[in-house]
C-alpha cells in the first residue's frame, strides 16, 4: 500500500514539475542557491574579513550588496524580452572587449596575486572577463542565427564564432586567467554544437587548441606547477598542492553531516580563499556530504531545467542562448568543484551563485535572468501537453537536416521524454 | 546528449565526494585535527618556602599577564582610558603602548586574577590574558638572602629557590588546544588535557622565623650603631646542625636627609628605646643580596685559634695549664707581629693565651705543633670544603697549602689571617666543640611538603667525631674562660654559661693589591651556650664596625641573640649561676624547640 502510495506521490511530483513553468523552477533554484551562498559566504569569510577589514561582517555585507545588485540585474534581464538582446549583442560585445583590453593597460587595472583581472570603480572592482561570458553567449547565438537567416554555409557560422571566442579567450589568457579562458572556450563551443554545424572543422581546430593549451600550460612555470601539483598534490603539499590538500582535509573532515555551520576550521587560514574559490570545501566541512551533494543537485537541477528551457524555447536564438548560458553555469560549477575535490587543476573559477565575488555574481545572475526570460516564453500547449511537438519543429527541422548533433539531440531528448511520460497521464 | 553529460558529470563528482567525505573521511579528519592541534604548557604554581613552624617566607601566587596585540586595537585612546584604572597605568601611557604597532605588548606582567577577569570581561579585541605567577615574601623579606629569588621566567635564580628549583617548580601541565596557523585559538573548540600541572613541592626550613627576626633586629641595631657596612649572624642547633637563624645584612649607603623621605620615626628610625629598625627599602639596613654567611670568604681572625688549640690539645703538645713566657711582639722573617694590646712579657697559661687572644703566645704553640699538623687540623675542622648545605655559590674557602708555607705563617695562620673561610665554616668548627667533639653538617631544609600535603623529612645531618671527648671538655672550659674573664665578656648571657671566641681581623684589598686596607676590620664572635651542656651555637660577624673588636662589636650582639634563643626554647639555666635550679629538663634542643613551637 505504502509503496504504491509513494510511487503515486513521486509520479505526482514528476507531473507537477513537468507542468510547472520552467521559469518558476529556475527562479526558485537561483534564489535557494543565492541564499545558501550568502549564508556560506558569511561563514567562510569571517576570518578573512576580520583580517582584511577588521570586522567579521564586512565581506558578508559586501556580498549582500552585490546580491541586491545581482537581483536587480536578474529581474531586469528576466522581464526584458531576450530577443531585444540581439540588437544589443554587438554593443555588449564591444563593451566587454573594451574592458578586457583596458585590464591589460598597466596603470588602469587592479593587480592581485600576480594577475590583472579587474578594473577599479571607486571601492568596487569590475572583472570584464565576467561580462565577456554573457557577451559571448549573446553575441555567439546572434551570429549563428543571423548567418543561418542569411543562409551561408557552416563556414560562415564557424568562422566568426571561433574568431570571437579566440579573441575573448586570448585576451583573458593574457591577464592571465586560465579558468575563465576555458569557460569562454566552452561557451563558444557549446554555441557551435547547438547550432548544429559539421564536427570536422571543429575537431581540427579543437585539436590545435588543445595542443596550444597544453603548450602554453607547460611553458609558463606557474601554470606548469599548478598542473603538476594537480597530478600529485601530496608531493607539493607545502606549495601549490597545499590548497588541494587543505581543500580535501576540509571536505573529508566534514563527513556526512558536517561539523556544523560556522564551526569549520579550514577557513581559519589553512584554506586559501575559503569564501571564493574554495567555498565548496567549507560547505563540505561545515555541512558535510549532505551540503555538498545538495549544492551539486541544485546546480545540476538548474542546468537540467535550463536545458528544458532551451528545448522549449520559442525561437532558435533563445534555444542556442539558453544552451550557452547553461554550459556557462555548468562548466564553471564543474571547474570549481573539480578543483576543490582534487580532480581538476586549481584555476580560480568561482562557484556560481555561491562564491563571493561581485562581478561574477551580478553577471551570473544577469545570465540567469536571461535564461528566465527565455524560459518564460516556453511553448507549452494549453491541454498540458507539450506544445513542443509543434514548437520544436525548429529542432525537428534541423534534425531532419541530418547534420545536427547537439541541437538535434537535445530537441529529440526533450520531446521523447515529454511524450513518453505524459502519455500514461 | 547534454543531459547525459550533465548526469555523468554529477555522478562523477558525487562519487568523488563520497570517496572523500565518507570512505576516507577518517584520514582527513585526523589530518584536520593534527594541523590545528597545538600543545600548550600550563605553568605549575611554585612550592612555598616556610619556616619550621609553617610560617610562609616565600610563596607563589597565581596572577595574569595582560597582553596586547596592538594591531587589533582600533581605539588606543578610548581603550587606554577604560583600562587605566584596572591596570594601574596612566591612560596616556596605555594609549602610547596600544599604538606601538609591534603586535606584542605586555601591559602588566602580574595582575591579580580578579582584576584580570574584569579586563577580560571588557572583551577589547587584541587584549588577552596569560597565566603567570608572582613570588611574594612575607614580613618584608625576612631571611631573603637564604630563601633567594625567582626570575621573570619563574625559575629560582638565587638561594634555596635556585638550589631546589627542580622540586619547587613543580611539573608544568600539557594541554592541546586547536589553533589557526596564525596562533588564534579556534572559538568553541575543546581543550584536551594531556597532563595536569602539578604544583611544586614546598620546603620547610629549619629556620625559626621569630628567632630570625630577632637576630636580624639585633644585628641591624649594631650595624647602625657601629656604622658597619654589614654583617652575618647564624644560630645553630648544636646536636642536629639545623640552622635556626641565618642573617645577612648590609647597611644601605643612603645619605638621604631623614627629614625628607624617612617614614615616621616611631616605626622606622633606630631609636634609643629599641624600636624595630626598618630592614629593607627606606631603612638604614637591608637584606644582603646574597647569603654571605656561606658565599663570602673572609679572614676570620682569632676565632681561627680553635685550629691551633684543638690540635695542640689533641696531640698532647699542650695542656690547658701549660705555661709560656709571652712578650707582646716578635719578629719572624723580618716581619713584626704584636698582640692586640701592649703588655709586659709575662708567664701565661695556654688557657690565658686563648682567653686574652694573645697572637704571640698562640704562635709559640703553633711552632711546637708544626706546619703539617696545623694544615691537617684546618681541614679536619671542615675548612677548605663546602659545607653540607650545598648552597648555590657556596665557597669551600681558600687555604694555604704546604708548598706555599712561609715561616711568618706560624703567626698568621693561627690568628686567622692566612686562610679565607666563610662564617658558617667557623660556626661549624665551634659547633663541633660544643657538640662534644662531633662535627655535624649544617642543615637548612627540615622537610619537603608535597602539593598533596605529604611531608617528607630530610635525612639527618652527617656526623663525624673530630675531637676526642676528653680534649673537647678541656676546649669547652678554655672557651668558657674567654667569656668569663677574657676578650669575650660582652658575650655573656645572664643565667647561662657561655663559651666562645672573639676575632678581629684585617681586611685584604679586594682589587688584587697585596696587603690590608688600613683601618678596616671584621669583628667576629662565635660561641655556644649553655657551656655546661651546649644546645645552641651561634656566630656574629660585623663588617668594618667601630669599635673594631670582635669582643666589643660582635660579642654584645651574640649575647642578645643567644639570650633570646635560650629563653625562646626554654633552655634550662646553668647550675651555680644564681639562676633557676637545674631541672630534670630535656637535654636536647630538638626536644626544647618542639616544646617551644
Amino acid at each position: 500500500m505504502t509503496a504504491t502510495k509513494s510511487v503515486a506521490r513521486q509520479a505526482r511530483v514528476v507531473v507537477l514539475l513537468r507542468e510547472m513553468p520552467t521559469s518558476t523552477i529556475i527562479v526558485t533554484l537561483v534564489a535557494v542557491l543565492c541564499v545558501l551562498g550568502t549564508v556560506m559566504v558569511g561563514s567562510a569569510s569571517e576570518v578573512v574579513s576580520i583580517e582584511t577589514y577588521g570586522s567579521a561582517w564586512s565581506i558578508l555585507i559586501r556580498q549582500c550588496l552585490w546580491l541586491v545588485i545581482g537581483t536587480v540585474a536578474m529581474v531586469v534581464a528576466s522581464r526584458m524580452d531576450y530577443r531585444k538582446l540581439r540588437r544589443l549583442a554587438r554593443l555588449i560585445a564591444f563593451v566587454a572587449f573594451g574592458g578586457l583590453v583596458l585590464v591589460l593597460v598597466p596603470h588602469l587595472a587592479v593587480q592581485a596575486t600576480g594577475a590583472s583581472r579587474w578594473i577599479g570603480f571607486g571601492s568596487f572592482d569590475v572583472q570584464p572577463s565576467e561580462i565577456m561570458k554573457l557577451a559571448l553567449a549573446v553575441f555567439g547565438a546572434d551570429v549563428v542565427v543571423r548567418r543561418e537567416e542569411v543562409g551561408g554555409g557552416d563556414r560562415t557560422v564557424i568562422g566568426p564564432l571561433l574568431l570571437v571566442t579566440f579573441a575573448a579567450a586570448g585576451l583573458v589568457l593574457l591577464e592571465p586567467d586560465m579558468g575563465t579562458t576555458v569557460v569562454l572556450g566552452c561557451i563558444g563551443l557549446s554555441i557551435l554544437f547547438a547550432s548544429g554545424v559539421s564536427f570536422r572543422p571543429i575537431l581540427k581546430i579543437g585539436g590545435v587548441v588543445v595542443a596550444l593549451a597544453v603548450a602554453v600550460s607547460l611553458v609558463d612555470p606557474y601554470r606548469r606547477q599548478r598542473l603538476l601539483s594537480f597530478v600529485n598534490p601530496g608531493a607539493h603539499a607545502s606549495g601549490s598542492g597545499y590548497q588541494v590538500v587543505q581543500s580535501l582535509i576540509g571536505l573529508g573532515s566534514g563527513h556526512v553531516f558536517g561539523v556544523g555551520l560556522g564551526n569549520g576550521t579550514e577557513k581559519w587560514g589553512f584554506l586559501p580563499n575559503p569564501h571564493s574559490d574554495f567555498i565548496f570545501s567549507v560547505i563540505g566541512q561545515e555541512l558535510g556530504l549532505v551540503g555538498t551533494v545538495s549544492v551539486l543537485l541544485l546546480l545540476g537541477a538548474l542546468c537540467w531545467f535550463g536545458l528544458r528551457a532551451a528545448n522549449r524555447a520559442p525561437d532558435r536564438f533563445g534555444g542556442i542562448l539558453a544552451v550557452a548560458l547553461v554550459v556557462w553555469i555548468g562548466v564553471e560549477t564543474l571547474i570549481n568543484v573539480g578543483a576543490v575535490i582534487g580532480l581538476l587543476p586549481v584555476t580560480g573559477i568561482p562557484l556560481p551563485f555561491i562564491s563571493y565575488g561581485g562581478s561574477s555574481l551580478v553577471v551570473t545572475m544577469a545570465g540567469a535572468g536571461v535564461l528566465v526570460s527565455v524560459a518564460r516564453r516556453e511553448r507549452v500547449a494549453g491541454d498540458g501537453r507539450l506544445a513542443g511537438d509543434g514548437r520544436l519543429a525548429g529542432g525537428g527541422r534541423l534534425a531532419g537536416g541530418g547534420r545536427l548533433a547537439g541541437g538535434g539531440r537535445l530537441a529529440a531528448d526533450g520531446r521523447l521524454a515529454g511524450d513518453g511520460r505524459i502519455r500514461p497521464g | 546528449m547534454a543531459r547525459v553529460v550533465l548526469v555523468l558529470a554529477l555522478v562523477a563528482v558525487a562519487a568523488r565526494l563520497v570517496d572523500v567525505q565518507v570512505l576516507h573521511a577518517g584520514r582527513y579528519e585526523a589530518e584536520a585535527a593534527q594541523e590545528t592541534a597545538q600543545p600548550v604548557v600550563v605553568p605549575a604554581l611554585r612550592g612555598a618556602i616556610t619556616d619550621r613552624n609553617g610560617a610562609v617566607l616565600e610563596m607563589s601566587i597565581p596572577t595574569k599577564m595582560i597582553l596586547a596585540d596592538d594591531f587589533q586595537v582600533d581605539h588606543p585612546v578610548e581603550e587606554g582610558r577604560a583600562l587605566a584604572p584596572l591596570l594601574h597605568l596612566r591612560a596616556s601611557t596605555l594609549a602610547r603602548l596600544l599604538s606601538e604597532r609591534s603586535g606584542y605588548v605586555p601591559l602588566v606582567r602580574h595582575l591579580s586574577v580578579g582584576r584580570a577577569e574584569k579586563v577580560s570581561s571588557m572583551a577589547f579585541p587584541g587584549i588577552t590574558t596569560v597565566d603567570t605567577s608572582v613570588n611574594v615574601t612575607t614580613d618584608g623579606g625576612v631571611a631573603s638572602p637564604v630563601v633567594g629569588g625567582v626570575n621573570a621566567s619563574g625559575n629560582g635564580d638565587a638561594g634555596l629557590e635556585a638550589q631546589y628549583n627542580r622540586i619547587l617548580a613543580g611539573q608544568a601541565g600539557r594541554e592541546t588546544i586547536l589553533e589557526s596557523p596564525l596562533g588564534v585559538q579556534l572559538p568553541g573548540t575543546p581543550v584536551t588535557q594531556k597532563m595536569p600541572a602539578v604544583a611544586g613541592t614546598g620546603l620547610e626550613l629549619t629556620i625559626d622565623e621569630p628567632l630570625q627576626y630577632a637576630a636580624e633586629q639585633d644585628l641591624a641595631q649594631e650595624i647602625v650603631a657601629s656604622h658597619a657596612q654589614g654583617g652575618d649572624a647564624v644560630v645553630m642547633n648544636t646536636a642536629t646542625g639545623q640552622i635556626l637563624a641565618m642573617v645577612n645584612l648590609v647597611s644601605t649607603p643612603t645619605k638621604t636627609a631623614p627629614t625628607k623621605a624617612a617614614p615616621p620615626a616611631s616605626t622606622a628610625s633606630p631609636s634609643a628605646n629599641g624600636a624595630p629598625i626598618r630592614i629593607g627599602p627606606g631603612g638604614p639596613v637591608a637584606e644582603a643580596p646574597t647569603n654571605a654567611a656561606v658565599t663570602q670568604l673572609y679572614e676570620p681572625g682569632s676565632v681561627f685559634k680553635i685550629v691551633t688549640f684543638s690540635s695542640a690539645l689533641s696531640t698532647g703538645v699542650i695542656t690547658p695549664r701549660s705555661t709560656f713566657l709571652v712578650p707582646d711582639q716578635r719578629t719572624i722573617d723580618g716581619y713584626l707581629f704584636h698582640d692586640a694590646t701592649p703588655h709586659p712579657t709575662q708567664q701565661m697559661t695556654a688557657t690565658q693565651i686563648l682567653a686574652q687572644s694573645s697572637n704571640i703566645g698562640t704562635s709559640y704553640i703553633a711552632q711546637r705543633l708544626g706546619e703539617a699538623r696545623l694544615l691537617q687540623q684546618v681541614k679536619r675542622l671542615g675548612f677548605g670544603k663546602t659545607t653540607g648545605l650545598h648552597f648555590p655559590g657556596a665557597s669551600p674557602g681558600l687555604l694555604v697549602t704546604a708548598p706555599q708555607w712561609e715561616p711568618t705563617d706560624y703567626v698568621s695562620l693561627p690568628i686567622g689571617q692566612v686562610d679565607a673561610v666563610s662564617t658558617l665554616q667557623v660556626l661549624d668548627a665551634f659547633n663541633a666543640v660544643a657538640n662534644g667533639g662531633v662535627f655535624v653538617s649544617p642543615k637548612l631544609v627540615r622537610a619537603t611538603v608535597a602539593s598533596d600535603g605529604t611531608v617528607r623529612p630530610t635525612p639527618p645531618s652527617h656526623m663525624e667525631r673530630v675531637i676526642s671527648r676528653a680534649v673537647d671538655k678541656e676546649l669547652v672550659a678554655m672557651f668558657e674562660q674567654v667569656v668569663d674573664s677574657g676578650t669575650g665578656v660582652a658575650a655573656a648571657v645572664p643565667g647561662y654559661l657561655v663559651g666562645g671566641k672573639t676575632g678581629t681581623s684585617q681586611i685584604p684589598y679586594d682589587n688584587g693589591r697585596a696587603g690590608y686596607i688600613t683601618g678596616a676590620f671584621d669583628a667576629t664572635f662565635v660561641g655556644f651556650a649553655p657551656a655546661n651542656h651546649p644546645v645552641l651555637s651561634a656566630i656574629v660577624m660585623l663588617d668594618r664596625p667601630v669599635p673594631i673588636y670582635g669582643g666589643a662589636a660582635a660579642a654584645p650582639v651574640f649575647s642578645k641573640i643567644m639570650a633570646y634563643a635560650l629563653h625562646r626554647y626554654d633552655v634550662p639555666t646553668s647550675p651555680g649561676l644564681g639562676g633557676k635550679p637545674q631541672a630534670t629538663a630535656p637535654t636536647t634542643l630538638t626536644a626544647l624547640v618542639r616544646k617551644a613551637t
